[in-house]
């Protein structure tokens, strides 16, 4: 950070110019620090926020991640039959409300974070042009999302933002591209998934970078002068412009691979390693992969950070019992490391997990003791800024064909849409209320704009 | 003074001159007295001596002089002058002569002196050598004046027998046996009359001569020269005189000496050994041998046919220092040669295609002192050529696994058409039988990698890895080799079926059965609450024939879905009823255990027998499982949406990823035309296609090709190298890093989506939803593995054959084009290429470099 010093309040002045308007939590603070508090702020309660979301492919059924217990648990477990879990098998959750829920028993390592308040549950969360009854949605009357039920739209639609229409950039991606100033005059992308490439981090102008585990970097550049010879070879002609479409795209990637490796390498070296240890299961080494990140932060000039990261196989069609327990343990135990991890560098209220899954799984099962797809979801979120202990938005109605199901099975219509639950993330983390409908278009379709599990939302 | 300076007077004259002098003296008046003094008693040839008359008792005191009565003498007698100067003969002609001085006052008056002519007293002015040898007989060249013919040379008082040369030169010739620093007096005595000694000159005595030759013992190749070094102590002719095994200079045969001893060896080995001899030019009997071993040259080539067809050849290559035994490779392998001097050999025999268009040559000599040619790089072309290789190497990276030097070779001869003949009459590739359960993916990956790396059945398996990337599997949940194997085996064996028969065979394969849960989906149980599973009713739908749009022919999305989620449910209910097939020996139940050889079996009691509408069309009810299954399959393959689905899947996966609706259309329209679905059809469409960009008049558009997915980036980049590969070629775990692990796609949505687009500009390019940092990165270390051949897995990449061309960049470079870029590398890459690997002189790292840096190219990483 030192030697940003100079460059770094000229640089934000004309982040706040570009912007037009100022952003209110961290505006003040940018502008009257003067250098050394800047400074000072980077070393203990350094201005920095993230958002980490886990990505659950393939539909998780979160019908039994949360479940109803007391009263409710019979309605679940009638409709339920084959999938329905013990009522003592689950971990109670109670809600400030009163109502009696429970998680999965496997969810036990992040159990204890409910009680203090760290964690909290949405509700029913779900793709939704503006707000939709059975009724409405049966008749068509109002327009619901494309392509309900078919992983790969819904996929791109809880990244996108965007259920009627194809969209290139993805929502965290928008955000990134209205709070990217506060990252400047650091190279580095405010955006990065570690498996694959994520939908959800493209902006307009936010270029995301995927970057893996302990592969990423360059062989072979051992800085000898035939090494450094062909890395200059390879930059240079990354910069050849054929008009090629395909090349141009390649060589963008190519060449953002060969400049983040550079940072990351650098901000990197001589970093002393975490004491908390990660589970070595795929989500838990991709967290700790985001922890690594995080943790050379000033390093790396970031004051803003959205990390995508993923766990698969939740597409549970048939025996479904084992393989959902299974992965609710790596997804406890992953976000348990991870929460861990935040608290160790000191900046858990400034880092928020949560869950995403493209739909949610039919209520009623099928006959290979499985579940097909569905639609409204639960989500997590946990942080040591989360306001936990609470279930937000509200819990569908276990009934077939009744008020909350669309269909027969129980494909709940969700009553909190993709895009509230979003902008409480992005309010949080620094996007201007009145910008928000630029990364939620159809936020305005929906009078609470937020949800309310972070505070100043 | 006079008579100091000119006269020599022997001691014996003396009492003589003081006689005259007393008898003139005593005289009284008269008779005229003369006197004569001094009287010598002789003079030296040569010299004068003075004398003096003296006239008494008269007047007249005028004499005359006489040598032997001759008035004033001559040259023989010696002369006098008027004065009585007397000059002695240059030598001696008589021993004696009388000199006579008469009065002239009275004739009668005179005095007659006799006196001797001596020879004279020889003077030295040089004396060579001034040095000589102990013991070494030495010509010796006295050289002076005033020898006398008899004169004898002395060493240190021992007379030598001598030469009279002439009265400036005397010769002889002494063999002493004087110690060495002794200093020896040379001098020369004439003969009598009055013999003497000359002054003296001294010769140094010095030890014998010793001729030391180097270097003693060394090595020289034929045609090459060596300077010997002769050092001559003890003399200061240093001089010596050079001989190969005996003979002075030497010959063309043995080798030539010149005097300088410079050896030049002769071109054909004679012996493997000859002798250099220096001799001192001073004592020829001082000497000193070398001995040469001859090795063969270090052959070089510096003429060959500016190109090579493949097939028979026959051809001669010029050069120098080939060895008569020596041999001949190309590429490596030797190539039967005939020797005809050691600047030409002819060569006849087979020339197979080359790695990077460019064969090498090298000669080879054997021992002695075997040694090899440098590399030199000849094109090799086909025999003939019915397209351009830049055709014909697009044609195979859309058709293959990629380019090899011999396919790409066997296509120019052979052209598109007659090429697809001859893939189309292949069998397919093997995957061996599962040993048992627990065998895990490992070996099919690597058999997979075997197959496409080294495997006949080259677009046959290209299609079935296009089949199963639409109809796809996963390792993630199927991950041992016999539940996947077999469907494996169904794709190549249908690749060039019918889509329908595909259809069929996936539909009742116990894999996907169990990986979509078409397997003991039961039918519906109101009492238990129970309905059809609909995961591999929804996905056959959507991923395996119709999508989720209405499509034109051309493959635009049109209004409307070509399904509803009631017909999902529908074709749920008419899937129902199946299990895996019965293990052999155990009687077949619903439901049977996990097997997965064979297509699964029904039982109707667990099949749903109710009237079903599917796309509008009536499942009557009542009837069996598999007519339900037949007709609604045949239902699904009637819709138009399955010829543009496949047609757009198709062409992404072997030619570009963004084709014009026009291609598409031609190749729906392949698909649609009888028999429907004939997939050799429409294999043939896309690739002949003019879009395609391999035949004539077919052109490319800027935003055509497709980037190639990890599994063909590593085969065409390891085949394009032209690697040998092993049983077992490891190059799984490198796509995996690059974001594909083989059998293992992440779902059932495969690596990518066919429609997925560039998120900057919207052009559909599936394979880039796998391309970001990481995997990009991942790539680039690929390459740089194989570049440095350390891929390791049993996969040999011939470095050495670049490396063999990297002494020219120019070549190195060419070929690095024609092996990766179709030849047709930009001329800015190449300076820059060239530019990277001339900091090093080393061919490895000049090798490494320019594969590296082409290979992770766009050019290359995107196949366009």
């Amino acid at each position: 950070m030192k030697k940003n010093r100079i460059a770094f309040p000229q640089s934000r002045r004309e982040f706040l110019l570009k912007s037009g308007r100022l952003i209110s939590t961290i505006g003040a603070a940018a502008t009257l620090a003067p250098f050394g508090t800047v400074n000072a702020l980077a070393q203990g309660g350094d201005d920095y926020k993230a958002i980490v979301c886990i990505f659950n492919f393939g539909g998780n059924d979160a019908n039994n991640m949360i479940v109803p217990m007391g009263a409710n648990y019979a309605a679940y477990q009638k409709i339920r039959g084959s999938l329905a879990l013990p009522e003592a098998s689950l971990l109670s959750t109670p809600t400030a409300k009163g109502g009696a829920y429970g998680l999965h028993g496997s969810l036990a390592p992040i159990h204890p974070l409910y009680a203090s308040k760290k964690l909290a549950f949405v509700a029913n969360v779900g793709m939704l042009v503006r707000p939709l009854t059975r009724d409405q949605y049966r008749t068509g009357a109002v327009p619901a999302p494309n392509n309900l039920f078919s992983h790969s739209d819904q996929q791109q639609q809880w990244q996108n933002a965007s259920p009627l229409t194809p969209a290139s950039t993805g929502w965290a991606g928008r955000v990134a591209d209205r709070v990217q100033g506060l990252n400047s005059p650091s190279n580095f992308p405010p955006a990065v998934a570690i498996s694959g490439n994520s939908l959800q981090l493209i902006g307009q102008e936010t270029r995301p970078t995927t970057i893996g585990g302990d592969n990423f970097g360059i062989a072979g550049n051992d800085r000898t002068v035939i090494s450094d010879a062909r890395q200059a070879g390879l930059q240079e002609m990354l910069k050849f412009d054929s008009g090629v479409v395909l090349f141009q795209a390649a060589n963008r990637i190519l060449s953002d691979a060969v400049a983040v490796s550079k940072l990351v390498e650098d901000a990197t070296r001589g970093a002393s390693a975490l004491t908390t240890a990660f589970p070595s299961t795929g989500l838990g080494q991709q967290l700790a992969q985001v922890a690594k990140i995080i943790q050379v932060r000033q390093a790396l000039g970031m004051k803003r950070q959205i990390f995508f990261v993923s766990q698969g196989g939740f597409d549970t069609h048939s025996a479904q019992l084992g393989m959902h327990a299974a992965l609710m343990t790596e997804l406890s135990q992953a976000m348990l490391a991870f929460y861990n991890a935040t608290a160790e560098m000191g900046i858990a209220d400034k880092v928020v997990t949560f869950t995403e899954s493209e739909f949610n799984r039919t209520f009623q099962p099928n006959g290979n003791i499985g579940s097909d797809h569905a639609w409204g979801t639960h989500t997590l979120v946990l942080g040591g800024g989360v306001l936990g202990g609470d279930m937000y938005g509200s819990f569908p109605t276990h009934a077939l064909q009744g008020p909350s199901d669309s269909g027969d099975r129980g494909n709940w219509i969700p009553t909190t849409s993709l895009d509230q639950y979003g902008a409480t993330m992005a309010q949080w983390f620094g996007v201007n209320p009145l910008d928000l409908g630029l990364v939620f278009p159809n936020l305005t379709n929906f009078t609470q704009k937020t949800v309310g599990f972070l505070p100043g939302t | 003074m006079r008579y100091c300076l000119h006269f020599f007077v022997s001691p014996r004259l003396l009492p003589a001159l003081l006689l005259l002098s007393l008898t003139t003296a005593s005289g009284q008046t008269p008779p005229i007295t003369i006197t004569l003094d001094p009287s010598p008693s002789g003079v030296r040839a040569g010299l004068k001596f003075d004398f003096n008359a003296t006239v008494a008792n008269t007047t007249n005191k005028a004499v005359k002089w006489l040598v032997n009565d001759v008035e004033g003498g001559n040259l023989t007698l010696g002369t006098i002058s008027t004065l009585g100067l007397y000059q002695a003969p240059a030598k001696v002609y008589t021993t004696r002569v009388a000199i006579k001085v008469k009065s002239v006052a009275d004739p009668t008056k005179f005095v007659s002196r006799g006196i001797d002519i001596w020879n004279p007293i020889a003077k030295i002015t040089d004396v060579a050598p001034d040095d000589i040898n102990q013991g070494h007989r030495t010509e010796i060249i006295v050289k002076g004046s005033l020898f006398v013919a008899g004169a004898k040379i002395y060493a240190d008082r021992l007379p030598l027998s001598t030469t009279f040369v002439s009265d400036t030169e005397l010769r002889t010739s002494l063999d002493t046996s004087a110690a060495p620093t002794t200093r020896l007096k040379v001098l020369v005595r004439n003969p009598e009359p009055e013999s003497a000694d000359s002054n003296y000159q001294e010769m140094l005595v010095l030890p014998p001569v010793v001729v030391t030759a180097s270097p003693k013992t060394v090595n020289v190749r034929l045609s090459a020269k060596q300077d010997f070094n002769a050092r001559v102590d003890n003399s200061r002719n240093r001089a010596v005189i050079w001989y190969v095994n005996g003979i002075k200079s030497g010959n063309a045969t043995i080798g030539t000496i010149d005097e300088a001893g410079l050896y030049t060896a002769p071109a054909v080995l004679p012996a493997p050994t000859v002798e250099i001899k220096a001799v001192s030019a001073h004592d020829s009997t001082k000497s000193d041998t070398a001995t040469v071993t001859l090795l063969h040259a270090i052959p070089v080539i510096t003429t060959a046919p500016p190109s090579l067809k493949t097939g028979p050849n026959s051809f001669t290559i010029a050069g120098t220092g080939f060895a008569k035994t020596a041999t001949v490779e190309f590429n490596g392998q030797p190539i039967p040669a005939v020797w005809v001097n050691s600047n030409r050999i002819t060569l006849s025999g087979l020339i197979k295609p080359s790695l990077g268009g460019y064969g090498t040559l090298r000669v080879l000599n054997p021992a002695p002192g075997p040694a090899n040619s440098a590399f030199f790089p000849i094109p090799v072309n086909p025999s003939k050529a019915v397209m351009t290789v830049e055709a014909a190497s697009r044609f195979l990276e859309q058709a293959s696994w990629g380019p090899t030097p011999e396919s790409l070779n066997h296509l120019l001869e052979v052209g598109r058409e007659a090429w697809l003949a001859e893939q189309f009459a292949t069998p397919p590739s093997t995957y061996p039988d599962p040993l048992d359960t627990g065998q895990s993916l490992n070996g099919m990956q690597k058999r997979f990698f075997l197959n496409a790396l080294t495997g006949p059945d080259q677009l046959r398996q290209r299609i079935a890895f296009a089949l199963g990337q639409i109809f796809v599997v996963s390792g993630v949940e199927l991950s041992q080799y016999w539940q996947m194997v077999s469907l494996q085996r169904e794709f190549l064996a249908q690749a060039f079926g019918n889509y329908r028969s595909v259809m069929q065979s996936v539909t009742l394969s116990p894999t996907m059965g169990d990986y979509l849960d078409m397997v003991n989906n039961d039918k519906p149980n109101p009492a238990k609450g129970y309905v059809p599973n609909e995961n591999y009713a929804r996905e056959t739908l959507q991923l395996f024939t119709l999508g989720l749009s209405n499509l034109s022919p051309a493959g635009a999305r049109l209004p409307g879905t070509p399904y509803t989620e009631e017909d999902v449910k529908q074709l749920a209910l008419a899937f129902t009823g199946w299990t895996y097939p019965p293990e052999p020996g155990f009687a077949s139940r619903w439901t049977n255990r996990r097997y997965y050889i064979g297509p699964m079996v029904a039982f109707q009691d667990h099949h749903d027998t109710t009237n079903k509408m599917l796309l509008g069309k009536l499942l009557p009810g009542g009837r069996s499982a598999q007519a339900d299954l037949d007709q609604a399959l045949d239902v699904i393959f009637q819709h138009s949406n399955v010829g543009p689905f496949v047609a757009l899947r198709l062409i992404q996966k072997l030619t570009t990823s963004n084709p014009s609706a026009a291609y598409i259309t031609r190749v729906t329209d392949s698909f649609n035309a009888s028999p429907r679905g004939d997939l050799k059809r429409v294999i043939t469409a896309i690739l002949l296609d003019p879009e395609a960009g391999t035949g004539p008049g077919g052109t490319l558009s800027s935003s055509q090709g497709h980037l190639r997915e990890p599994v063909l980036f590593a085969t065409t980049l390891v085949r394009a190298l032209d690697a040998a590969v092993g049983p077992e070629p490891g190059l799984a775990p490198y796509t995996e890093w690059m974001g594909q692990r083989l059998f293992y796609s992440p779902s059932v949505f495969n690596y990518y989506s066919p429609l997925y687009r560039l998120p900057s500009s919207g052009v559909p390019a599936p394979e880039f939803q796998i391309l970001n940092p990481t995997t990009a990165l991942a790539r680039i270390n690929f390459v740089n593995s194989a570049a440095g051949n350390q891929l390791g897995g049993g996969i040999d990449i011939p470095v050495e054959h670049f490396e063999a061309l990297a002494a020219t960049p120019s070549v190195l470079v060419d070929a690095v084009s024609r092996a990766l870029m179709r030849g047709t590398m930009k001329a800015d890459m190449k300076a820059e290429i060239t530019k990277a690997i001339s900091v090093t002189d080393n061919p490895r790292w000049r090798v490494r470099i320019a594969l590296y840096l082409t290979a992770t190219q766009s050019r290359f990483q995107v196949q366009q």
